[in-house]
């Protein structure tokens, strides 16, 4: 295989240092050169490859409270003829395909929930009893691939958590989060961009950028630190209840996945694909969220950043091109919002409120025509989202060719609440075996059909959602 | 028939003696009832003629010259032998039956309902005392004579027997309603005999009924009587010994006098009453054993169709509730459902609907379980926290109050999810992924840099330095046995000051100085669970304990102020001495003065409240409203934990939340009001002049959070009253429910509140929104952002509307006055929310007794902010846990169970 880009990435790197991601684990663990090169072996075949052995790379995106069918079903089995919701995709259809028809479990809690799992969350208002029966499709491709790249995962979102109950007794948990690492452990996603892109990109720079990176001067734990802390935890383990255990259990896990992640420092240098192009992106990326932020606001008491939430999307979706670019993760998440979304939309044309009242449209046709536009501006930001992939070289191809993404959301259409006809918009080659400009009708075939298929494309294996086919049709 | 009675007299010729007197009496009373029964409920057209019976009084004397007579031994106009019976005869024909106290007559009734049946009536006869029995013999004559002759004597007697029939009336009206009460299907045997059904109620045999037999043995007797109820409509009697009575006793003294006699029917009746009202309210009453028949029946015929396994509608299954063990342990779920059929919300209105009964059963059987679970008769658990990460703020503070400085490091954490009850520091959702460790290595890196570049903390850190190369391993051990102990909030042990003086050994290896060492094992402490987490010392026992005083102050100091134990509190732990009562209260009152209790009017009742909204989801249209600038919300935020701090620092009144004439205000805000007079950034307490402010209604901050973007949501406040504030939810909306539009400028021609109520003519709708939407129009006064209007769109604000028990509201201070008079059900959802919020877990039934006794002693104490704090800090599970095998039956004392 020619690998012409990483050798011209290789002479970048040596200007820049060792680890790119995680800065803080640059002074972690230069023992771990073993470990690094079981952590190459395993690796050489762990997910789908590209035509030129690129990994192929998922991104997950939820929208939250469903579409207005009437505007959004194509009217063929191809999408030669965009509906308006879908208008957008226009010149992308090459890369697309649009399923219609799915069934899933609905409902602002439980199908945020179980949008990545394919599977009905067990129905509870108490923390103490979430379940969502397995891990999400985010989490089960990034363990598989995790050798072959930087971070496992990357869960980016715009929204703050949701406590208490929702209006239908179920716990707020399930509302705000779909990435979920195991049955009962939710993963938080990264809402302030800024911080998203220093944790993987804090030290890439140019090597003729001036203002290159400060030696690292905040101490990490060494090896033998971590190994206290882990006895530390397993001691704990022993002398606590059983309840206790589960929490512990996250404790060490967590802190295995440093230890992973260091071990991968030297490794993921070769992994990484971080050319000067790319360098490029990256440098105008910092600035470009430098100055979305503006001036802090003095007395902040706010926990969420200062950021329009246009701009908020637009930066996010942006990391998230970046990180699989440069090969930093193959597995990222993207949240528009949590489960509800009351947030406001009034800066779209002809759409006065906000997201979640207008979802309410009780079927009247003048309300489904501003609930439309909403659908519209989302899907316009997921269509600049893959514009940026396929804008983005590697090899002979781009991103885009080499990834499967899955855009999809919690329930069908606002008002009825339920999981029924439930679409995905799916893109991408996912390294050339998936073909697009298809209109695929899944008659009603479990949303987890269409996961084993991604599942399919990443040659990643795992037991995902009810049911047990692929989508047929798709794959 | 006057043979019958002759023959009696002749049967029984004996002498007065004590026993048959009260024999006598007893069927004298018998006799009345049967008279009562008869003329209620006999036959009708013969004794349709008959007047309300008469008591007839027995005399001592009356035996004796009764039995003279037929003795013999007296003599009238005739002889007694002939003439006596016809003689009574006539007088019985003429309507007057003079009946002596005779005795022991088996055929006594018959004789006498024949006589009654043939139009006789019964004469009053009063005991002539004076009489000796001569004179009472010729009185008898006399009576006689005047009945022959239908003389004036006669009307003396008749109005004797006027004037006590009269005092009879009433208590026979009494007894009649009594047994009119008893349900039809409860028609009581004797046990002894069987008497003709309309004639039941009392035994004949026994003498005595026993009301205490009844008080005690009522709950055995509702629990038949009950279940009888409720089998198929074969039985329609019961008999007594069914019911569990022994024996009834009727309270019969001496009946020498009328007045006497006129008492013991009285008591009778009384006793007859009550036991006719037990009978009735244990039909009435739905026994909690009973479930199983009369529950689950209307669950069958009203819920299940829906509310089944498999459709499950709106997320309620019943099936899992169809036994009364799986039941009786959800009085959530219940009241929940309450909720719904009180309202009428279920089942919906094109469904069969229950009978006012069935609802009224249904209702009470609920209510039967809540008061159960209250009263803390399923037994105590003191819950078990699972084991706490600190949240945001906790690391924060801890980390300040650890050391010194001023960094925040968790500002760039993820948020933390809460739990059902809302607060961020539930344990169970307190989670660890893996960018959340990331940033606590990245963190305790920053953290452990700053201590060092800051000379007091880095000096406070190392409080002992090395003198020479060799003492560093003992100096660095005596170090390190301090700042572990204080980050893991309590006692180091040995092994683990061994092992972090070996990183730091480790670390002097390649590190240019001691100082430069130490910074490793400070870095270990900062990632260890043991700090990270607040993790209880789990004892091997069965039953219930008393946590450690250590685990007492870490509860303590996360509860008042989110942060760390300071030195007083784990000197007195050290001491044991926390857990003593008066100390205990004391230190939660030095807490609650503490600056570090700031995080209570942030933290807990930003999260109650909602104005921790402000701080992240809340935003108001920046076109719609321009002047909600960032420094307003700052401010409104500001006021509002000005406010709560006030409460916690003077030891106000909780009500005060409800309803106040003062308000915390800055010069910002003040202008955000209208209120004139207030300058500078400063809070201070201003007087309100007005009522268009007080109490959390009248805050901006709740205003802001409790509205879209680009309006003000009546419903959204109305349900924020009803379930925030009266911890009273409403039910929860059905899924489909079109809303309103999210900007009310589109409404063209109708003001808001018209299209408000368009939209709710839905009888469905309207079952819950009669609640939530009267409330929510009060409050229309206040726009989005918290200003006070009195027109919107070009309409005057109508915010009249009516509360479901008919009082009239029209604006906020109405609420906040609705609200006053509703302070139990407001000092128990404080109670619920603090105590949640104390725990860090969401409560259970058990804590139900816990909640109902604090709120009373705070409701005693007219809602004393401090005594709520106080109270939990001293309750129960406060101060107890149990571990994961505990059952709150009771303590499982196996010996075999201790261990592992």
């Amino acid at each position: 295989m020619k690998k012409s880009w990483h050798i011209e990435r290789r002479h970048m790197l040596r200007g820049i240092g060792a680890t790119v991601a995680l800065p803080f684990l640059e002074a972690m663990m230069p023992s771990s050169r073993v470990l690094a090169q079981e952590a190459e072996d395993v690796a050489k075949s762990a997910g789908a490859l590209g035509a030129e052995g690129q990994k192929v790379r998922f991104t997950g995106v939820f929208m939250p409270n469903g579409f207005d069918h009437s505007r959004f079903t194509p009217k063929r089995s191809n999408l030669d003829e965009l509906s308006p919701i879908l208008s957008p995709l226009e010149g992308l259809q090459d890369y697309v395909n649009v399923v219609t028809n799915m069934n899933s479990v609905g409902g602002h809690a439980l199908g945020t929930a179980g949008m990545l799992t394919g599977s009905t969350p067990v129905k509870t208002p108490n923390a103490s009893d979430l379940d969502v029966l397995h891990p999400s499709i985010d989490q089960i491709i990034g363990q598989a691939t995790k050798h072959t790249t930087v971070l496992p995962s990357l869960e980016l979102a715009t929204h703050t958590p949701r406590s208490g109950t929702s209006m239908n007794g179920f716990t707020e948990i399930y509302t705000s989060f779909m990435s979920y690492r195991s049955a009962n452990t939710p993963v938080p996603p990264e809402i302030d961009p800024m911080r998203a892109f220093d944790r993987l990109f804090k030290n890439a720079r140019l090597s003729s950028d001036k203002s290159a990176r400060k030696k690292a001067d905040i101490i990490a734990p060494n090896k033998s630190v971590l190994d206290l802390v882990l006895d530390n935890a397993k001691s704990l383990q022993r002398r606590l209840g059983r309840s206790d255990q589960q929490k512990l259990e996250e404790y060490l896990t967590a802190v295995r996945e440093i230890e992973e992640k260091a071990a991968n420092a030297s490794a993921n240098n070769k992994e990484l694909t971080i050319t000067s192009e790319v360098l490029k992106n990256i440098s105008a990326t910092r600035r470009d969220i430098r100055k979305a932020y503006g001036g802090g606001e003095e007395d902040n008491i706010k926990t969420v950043p200062n950021l329009s939430y246009q701009d908020h999307i637009r930066l996010q979706f942006e990391i998230i091109a970046l990180a699989l670019w440069s090969n930093t993760t193959r597995s990222a998440t993207f949240m528009f919002g949590d489960g509800l979304n009351a947030r406001n939309v009034s800066f779209i044309d002809g759409v006065s409120g906000n997201h979640h009242t207008i979802s309410h449209h009780g079927d009247k046709a003048e309300n489904l025509e501003i609930f439309a536009k909403i659908n519209t501006f989302f899907v316009a930001e997921y269509a600049n989202f893959l514009k940026r992939l396929e804008g983005m070289k590697e090899g002979s191809s781009n991103v885009l060719e080499n990834s499967i993404c899955y855009m999809s959301s919690n329930i069908s259409t606002g008002q009825s609440h339920n999981g029924r006809s439930m679409p995905a918009i799916i893109a991408g080659h996912a390294g050339g075996s998936l073909k697009g400009n298809r209109h695929i009708d899944a008659k009603g075939a479990p949303s987890g059909d269409a996961l084993r298929s991604v599942l399919h494309e990443m040659k990643v294996r795992g037991r995902i959602g009810e049911g047990n086919g692929r989508l047929s049709g798709l794959t | 028939m006057l043979n019958h009675f002759t023959k009696s007299f002749h049967k029984n010729p004996q002498s007065p003696n004590p026993s048959n007197k009260l024999k006598g009496l007893t069927h004298l009373l018998t006799l009345l009832s049967c008279l009562s029964l008869l003329t209620h409920c006999g036959k009708k057209e013969e004794t349709a003629a008959q007047t309300t019976p008469i008591l007839i009084a027995a005399t001592p004397e009356l035996n004796v010259l009764t039995e003279a007579l037929l003795n013999g031994e007296l003599s009238v106009e005739s002889t007694p032998e002939e003439s006596l019976p016809s003689l009574l005869k006539e007088a019985a024909e003429r309507t007057y039956v003079l009946i002596p106290a005779s005795l022991a007559s088996d055929n006594y009734e018959t004789w006498l309902t024949e006589l009654l049946a043939e139009g006789a009536k019964p004469l009053v006869v009063t005991n002539p005392s004076s009489l000796s029995p001569e004179k009472t013999l010729l009185s008898l004559n006399e009576i006689t004579k005047s009945l022959l002759e239908n003389t004036s004597v006669s009307s003396e007697l008749e109005k004797q027997s006027d004037r006590l029939r009269a005092e009879i009336e009433p208590l026979s009206q009494r007894w009649n309603t009594a047994l009119q009460t008893l349900p039809k299907e409860a028609k009581l045997y004797t046990i002894h005999k069987e008497l003709d059904p309309l004639s039941t109620i009392l035994p004949t045999e026994f003498s005595v009924i026993e009301l205490e037999a009844l008080a005690e043995n009522i709950q055995t007797a509702k629990t038949k009587l009950a279940l009888l109820a409720h089998e198929p409509k074969k039985r329609t009697t019961i008999k007594l010994e069914e019911l569990g009575l022994s024996s009834i006793r009727f309270d019969a003294g001496p009946l020498t006098s009328t007045s006497a006699l006129l008492e013991s029917l009285e008591t009778n009746t009384t006793s007859l009453e009550q036991l006719a009202k037990s009978v009735q309210s244990a039909f009435a009453q739905p026994i909690l054993k009973d479930f199983e028949h009369g529950m689950v029946e209307l669950i069958e015929n009203y819920c299940i169709e829906c509310h089944d396994e498999i459709n499950e509608e709106g997320g309620v299954n019943f099936e899992l509730f169809l036994t009364e063990s799986s039941a009786i342990k959800r009085p959530e779920f219940w009241e929940e459902v309450k909720a719904q059929v009180e309202l009428g919300a279920m089942p919906p209105k094109k469904r069969d609907q229950l009978t006012s009964e069935e609802k009224e059963f249904f209702i009470t059987w609920i209510d039967s379980l809540s008061e159960r679970w209250d009263s803390g008769e399923f037994g105590a658990d003191p819950g078990r926290t699972t084991v706490r990460r600190l949240n945001k703020n906790e690391y924060n503070y801890t980390i300040r109050d650890l050391f010194g400085i001023k960094i925040r490091p968790a500002d760039g954490f993820p948020e933390d999810s809460g739990g059902a009850a809302g607060f961020d520091n539930n344990a169970d959702a307190l989670f660890l992924p893996a960018l959340l460790m990331e940033n606590y290595v990245e963190a305790a890196g920053h953290i452990v840099e700053a201590i060092y570049a800051n000379r007091e903390a880095r000096a406070r850190y190392l409080f002992k330095r090395p003198t020479t190369r060799k003492s560093e391993e003992p100096v660095a051990k005596t170090v390190l046995n301090r700042w572990i102990s204080l980050a893991f909030r309590r006692k180091a042990t040995p092994e683990e000051v061994d092992k972090y003086t070996a990183i730091f050994t480790q670390a002097r290896t390649k590190a240019k100085t001691f100082d430069d060492a130490m910074k490793m094992p400070l870095l270990g402490l900062l990632i260890a669970p043991d700090f990270l987490y607040r993790s209880e010392v789990e004892q091997a026992k069965p039953d219930a304990y008393l946590i450690s005083d250590f685990d007492l102050a870490s509860r303590l100091s996360y509860f008042l102020w989110s942060s760390m134990p300071d030195p007083e509190l784990l000197s007195l732990a050290s001491k044991g001495e926390l857990s003593q009562e008066g100390v205990l209260e004391e230190q939660v009152i030095r807490m609650l003065k503490d600056p570090k209790a700031d995080s209570l009017p942030m933290h807990f009742a930003g999260q109650w409240f909602g104005w921790e909204e402000l701080r992240s989801r809340a935003n108001p249209d920046k076109d719609r409203y321009p002047e909600f600038t960032f420094p307003l919300r700052v401010a409104l935020y500001k006021e509002s934990t000005s406010f709560f701090q006030h409460l916690i620092k003077t030891n106000a009144s909780a009500y005060d939340l409800l309803q106040s004439d003062y308000a915390f205000l800055n010069e910002k805000v003040a202008k955000h009001y209208g209120i004139p007079g207030v300058e500078g950034p400063e809070f201070r307490k201003v007087d309100l002049l007005d009522d268009t402010r007080g109490g959390v209604l009248g805050m901006g901050s709740v205003l802001v959070a409790t509205s879209l973007p680009l309006r003000s949501s009546p419903a959204v406040r109305g349900d924020f009253i009803l379930a925030d504030i009266l911890g009273t939810p409403p039910p929860d909306p059905p899924m489909n429910v079109e809303q309103l539009p999210a900007d009310d400028q589109e409404i063209k021609n109708q003001s808001f509140r018209e299209a408000l109520e368009a939209h709710r003519q839905d009888p469905n709708c309207k079952s819950c929104h009669q609640i939530i939407d009267p409330l929510g129009f009060a409050m229309e006064q206040y726009d989005a952002i918290g200003r006070w209007r009195t027109t919107h769109n070009g309409h005057p604000i109508d915010a009249s509307g009516q509360l479901p028990d008919g009082t009239a509201i029209s604006s906020p201070n109405d609420i906040r006055n609705h609200l006053l008079e509703n302070k139990d059900l407001f000092i128990r959802n404080f109670t619920e929310k603090l105590l949640s919020y104390a725990l860090g877990r969401e409560l259970t039934a058990y804590d139900r007794p816990i909640v109902a006794d604090i709120t009373q002693k705070v409701i005693a104490e007219d809602g004393n902010v401090h005594t709520i704090f106080i109270e939990v800090a001293k309750s129960y599970p406060f101060r107890h846990r149990r571990n994961d095998d505990y059952t709150p039956a009771g303590a499982i004392t196996k010996a075999t169970q201790i261990s592992e």
